[in-house]
């Protein structure tokens, strides 16, 4: 008796220190990647599937091209008043395209429906609430001196967006990609890495409102951080506020790689709100500026640069 | 405090007190007074001491008070013992009522190659309760260790305690996170225990005394943290002779001196890294090496004996880190973080049954990096203030019983401030007044019951919360073998931001409205047994709750504009385990072989789909062997064999990849995955062997270590690395340390 009961516990010792959980194995999602811009024509749209991370990845393997997709416009109760269909574009896999000419609405509901046809009808859905429209009203230059002490600073009307502050992203993207590079971003080039192409566009991360000064008529001016200037010369400044799915995605998927609190080796899941998939639809309202940033001799004579 | 709490305690206070005025009434005899260090004055915290031939025995306080109280007139025989010296008998005579002050010194065992005497039963095993340990500053200077003596890193071998990985040297202590352990230097809480961005910890080892932690079940005197207690002293200095010592190292070099004055002594530990000329040497061949990098610290403890029953000490410690990288033209980095703490402590004997010790506490930690990158910054200014008033008294009323009563009350500050491009984009400050007030009753019903039960009352004004805590232990003695078990609850009102990676930006923020305090209890069971003499066997088994845990979200991208509460992510957690630990404590062959089988899971909104998972640091099974042999006086080899499983990491289980981020460059890939944390990485195991030679040095003794960390080069993973500029995704291993010598030669006078 004393034998089994000391073999039944060591038997519970062991089967208690094997880990409770299972290695998970490569299962099929399917990804939806659409952005609804306010103002706007609306977009293309790609379906595609996540393949083995030991897979080769391309539109080719991992494009879904039969499925049904529509997307409706919702009004204030959430009733579907309009649809847009979208059919399969000819010559790319995954690629699904308006069947008519439409612009987005801003401060809108929209709800997407998709129905992949060789998988006996799998259902994707999602929802999006596109940001308010919102104006550039002044911006104080339209030259500056890379790291003057006069910033360039933009003012905009506020953009709605039910039940929060906006969140915004400021994209600075360079029209001339052939000129020199600003002293940092000269530095950290190496032998073509990164490419000029990859510096042509950078993005701020996700700004909340409350980054910026908020006018006493609740207009927002925002002032553009130099370290966002790859290159000298003429550039589009897009101010952008987005939707609650960009925002969940973009912050969830950043943190994938790392975060001020993640322990390395850990990765979280993204947040999608999509319901039978993953990926993103979400929807953001825009306005550009241009301006030209010249070149700034003090910094030239501290650090010269001939890329 | 409300009505119904008010009542309930003064019940319990008065409960609590009733014994003290019946024994007033009673005229018995008794010793008491302080275990010292014969050779330098040290006092001694936790020293045993038993009467001979009786079941009667005691062990000093914290501050080396002890008393024997309620015994008849006669004649009887004193054996006092602690780890490391030798065994005192000694005879003594009381007369009826008499109360006889007996201080008592014990010397250093010198001989480490002699045999332990064994005294009795009662002597050996007073001395650990149930989840304590307490660790001799001997190991932490003589076990292999990378680059530095560590405390923290010595503690990390202990059954129950973790490590996350090579490169940390925080405490994760039976599934708890580094947080969850209030860490006491001197009676004051030290907040950021790290130098070198967590490589090691601020405890200087030539400055310790005694390290007492507590893994678990935690008495009442101590509260505010979920998980543990890490109580270090501080050597008072020796009130016998001048004393000086010097190490020299590869990382950092260390000075101290200790001497009496007067009525007193003194200590000063200084210790500052050695590093730079390597820095400076490798500057212009390797880019990102930082352009400046320093740490020091200093410690410091005046005493003064007003008379032998009024004794006051200042104690204080000061470090700081501070790096500055320039890693690329027109963009740099500063890094300063540091702490500071202060204690005015008074110690009085009221009588001989009643001790008290009052003690007045400050600390401050500083964290403020600051980035630069093409004419922006980024600043962040963190800043912990923090003001306590203590007061504790034991109270030694019989064998029978003894009390403990304490109240802590204090004011902390807490500031965080970021900017970015000048501009101030965060502020936060709180302000809390917290206090505490503790009971605790120790009942030896007879020679084999010991109960110690407590209750403390914590109380923070930031959202007014008012906790109530309560403890339990009990404790069965036979022949050989001792049975405990304790339950308790433990109330926690602060989290910590850190990283596993780098602690250089650790920020600590604190239960307020809309944020509650997080709660656990805590089961224990143990057995403690001496299996032959010198040889110790213990064994532990825990589970616990975790409640309310409370962690800054780390997917909010900018916390600007957002109220306190919206900053955090709220969840709950769990672990239970086993330890073990095998001690061989005397002969030419001394050491240790401590296992740990471990299952800790959390739960948080949007993580895992809100199911638990492991967090990195859960490891299953964890086993470290120490030993050290004495070669002969000259030499002496040791050894650490470290084995775990491995730990928790996530396998992404597919991949793919947005095309028209209108944000993002193109093709940004991205992972689908499974159960967060649920895959294990290959096994951890390490071998670290080291040889000290003891010489002389200009009258002085000097010990020259030779140490190899990681001697078979094994390339243990931290974690894995994806790179997506391949297709297939690519993957690859970051490793943790490779093979490190180290050398360090230390003279004391």
């Amino acid at each position: 008796m004393k034998r089994n009961i000391l073999l039944y516990s060591l038997l519970s010792l062991v089967y208690l220190s094997c880990d409770s959980f299972k290695e998970d194995k490569y299962e099929k999602q399917y990804v939806v990647e659409t952005y609804l811009a306010g103002d706007e024509e609306f977009p293309e749209l790609i379906l595609t599937k996540t393949l083995p991370l030991d897979e080769v990845y391309s539109l080719d393997n991992a494009g879904i091209n039969s499925a049904l997709i529509k997307i409706y416009e919702l009004d204030e109760t959430q009733k579907r008043v309009d649809s847009l269909i979208y059919e399969k574009e000819v010559l790319n896999p995954g690629v699904y395209i308006p069947t008519r000419f439409a612009l987005v609405k801003p401060a809108t509901d929209y709800e997407l429906l998709i129905y992949v046809t060789d998988d006996d009808n799998h259902k994707i859905s999602a929802k999006t609430f596109v940001p308010g429209q919102f104006d550039a009203v002044s911006a104080n230059l339209d030259t500056i001196m890379y790291q003057a002490d006069n910033q360039l600073t933009i003012t905009y009307t506020p953009s709605y967006y039910p039940n929060r502050q906006s969140y915004y992203i400021l994209t600075v993207v360079a029209l001339d990609t052939t000129g020199t590079l600003t002293p940092f971003y000269a530095s950290v080039t190496e032998d073509g890495e990164p490419t000029r192409s990859e510096l042509q566009k950078n993005n701020s991360n996700i700004l909340t409102e409350a980054n910026f000064e908020v006018n006493t008529d609740g207009n927002v001016s925002i002032a553009l951080p130099w370290l966002a200037v790859a290159f000298y010369g003429e550039h589009e400044i897009i101010a952008a506020t987005i939707d609650e799915n960009i925002y969940d995605f973009n912050r969830t998927r950043a943190t994938q790689f790392g975060g001020a609190t993640i322990s390395p080796g850990e990765i979280y899941d993204i947040i999608d709100r999509i319901d039978g998939g993953t990926g993103i639809f979400g929807s953001l309202y825009r306005k550009t500026n241009q301006v030209f940033i010249s070149r700034n001799p003090i910094i030239d004579l501290l650090y010269p640069t001939n890329q | 405090m409300n009505h119904s709490s008010r009542i309930i305690f003064q019940f319990l206070l008065l409960w609590q007190l009733s014994p003290f005025f019946i024994a007033k009434a009673q005229q018995t005899s008794g010793i008491f007074g302080f275990i010292k260090d014969a050779e330098t004055s040290e006092t001694l915290l936790q020293a045993n001491l038993f009467l001979k031939g009786t079941s009667i025995g005691t062990a000093s306080n914290n501050s080396g008070y002890y008393s024997l109280s309620n015994l008849a007139e006669g004649t009887y025989n004193l054996q006092a013992s602690y780890v490391g010296y030798e065994t005192l008998e000694l005879k003594f005579t009381l007369k009826v009522g008499e109360s006889k002050r007996l201080d008592i010194n014990l010397k250093p065992d010198k001989n480490e190659m002699s045999e332990i005497v064994v005294t009795s039963d009662r002597l050996e095993e007073e001395k650990k309760n149930i989840g304590t340990v307490n660790i001799k500053t001997e190991l932490i200077k003589n076990v292999p260790a990378i680059l530095e003596a560590d405390v923290f890193r010595s503690i990390q071998l202990m059954p129950g305690v973790k490590s996350a990985n090579d490169f940390s040297s925080a405490l994760y202590i039976r599934g708890g996170s580094p947080d969850q352990t209030l860490i006491l230097l001197d009676r004051t809480t030290v907040y950021n225990p790290s130098h070198f961005f967590g490589f090691f910890s601020t405890f200087n080892p030539d400055a310790i005394k005694d390290i007492q932690l507590y893994k678990g079940g935690y008495n009442a005197q101590y509260g505010g943290r979920l998980g543990s207690v890490l109580d270090i002293y501080n050597k008072d200095g020796n009130r016998q002779e001048f004393k000086s010592g010097f190490t020299v190292g590869m990382l950092a070099s260390r000075v101290y001196v200790e001497g009496p004055y007067k009525k007193g002594s003194y200590m000063f530990a200084l210790r500052r890294s050695t590093i730079e000329p390597l820095l400076y040497a490798l500057n212009d061949k390797i880019s990102g090496i930082p352009e400046m990098f320093y740490f020091y610290d200093a410690n410091g403890k005046l005493n003064f004996d007003i008379n032998d029953n009024h004794r006051i000490n200042v104690a204080f410690y000061g470090g700081v880190d501070k790096v500055r990288i320039p890693f690329a033209p027109e963009a740099n980095a500063l890094l300063l973080y540091g702490n500071q703490t202060g204690s005015l402590n008074w110690n009085h004997l009221i009588s001989p049954k009643v001790f008290g010790n009052f003690t007045f506490t400050g600390s401050r930690y500083f964290n403020l990096p600051e980035f630069g990158i093409s004419g922006t910054t980024f600043t962040r200014e963190n800043n912990i203030f923090d003001f306590s008033l203590k007061y504790d008294l034991d109270y030694l009323a019989s064998q029978e019983n003894a009390f403990k009563f304490g109240i802590w009350a204090g004011n902390m500050v807490l500031n965080v401030t970021n900017s970015f491009d000048g501009r101030e984009t965060f502020s936060s400050r709180l302000q809390t007044e917290y206090s505490a007030l503790y009971g605790q009753h120790t009942w030896r019903p007879d020679n084999s019951w010991k109960i110690e039960s407590g209750l403390r009352l914590n109380y923070h004004s930031t959202g007014d919360f008012l906790r109530l805590d309560p403890r339990l232990s009990v404790e069965k003695s036979f022949d050989r073998l001792r049975l405990q078990a304790s339950v308790g609850g433990y109330s926690q009102f602060l989290a910590l931001i850190t990283n596993e990676a780098f602690s250089g930006f650790d920020t600590w923020l604190i239960a307020s409205d809309g944020v509650e305090p997080s709660y656990g209890i805590q089961y224990g069971l143990g057995a403690k047994t001496r299996v032959i003499d010198g040889i110790n066997f213990d064994l532990e088994g825990f589970f616990r709750t975790m409640e309310g845990l409370f962690e800054l979200d780390p997917t909010i991208p900018n916390p600007s504009g957002l109220e306190y509460k919206d900053l955090f992510r709220f969840g709950r957690g769990y672990a239970y385990g086993i330890e073990a630990l095998l001690e061989k404590t005397d002969g030419k062959l001394t050491g240790f072989i401590g296992y740990t089988w471990g299952i800790t899971r959390r739960r948080f909104p949007n993580v895992n789909n809100f199911n638990y998972y492991a967090p990195r640091y859960d490891r299953t099974h964890d086993i470290n062997a120490v030993a050290s042999y004495m070669l002969n006086k000259k030499w002496k080899l040791t050894s650490v064999i470290s084995f775990a499983t491995g730990q928790a990491y996530t396998l992404p289980i597919g991949r793919t990849q947005t095309f028209n981020d209108p944000f993002g460059q193109n093709n940004n890939a991205y992972f689908d995955i499974g159960t967060v944390n649920s895959n294990r990485l290959p096994d951890y195991f390490r071998i670290d062997i080291g040889a000290t030679h003891t010489g002389t040095f200009f009258g002085g003794k000097s010990e020259l270590q030779l140490q190899i960390v990681n001697v078979f080069n094994r390339k243990n993973i931290w974690f894995y690395q994806y790179d997506f500029d391949l297709n297939p995704v690519g993957r690859n291993e970051i490793q943790l340390l490779p093979i490190i010598p180290t050398v360090s030669y230390s003279v004391q006078f």
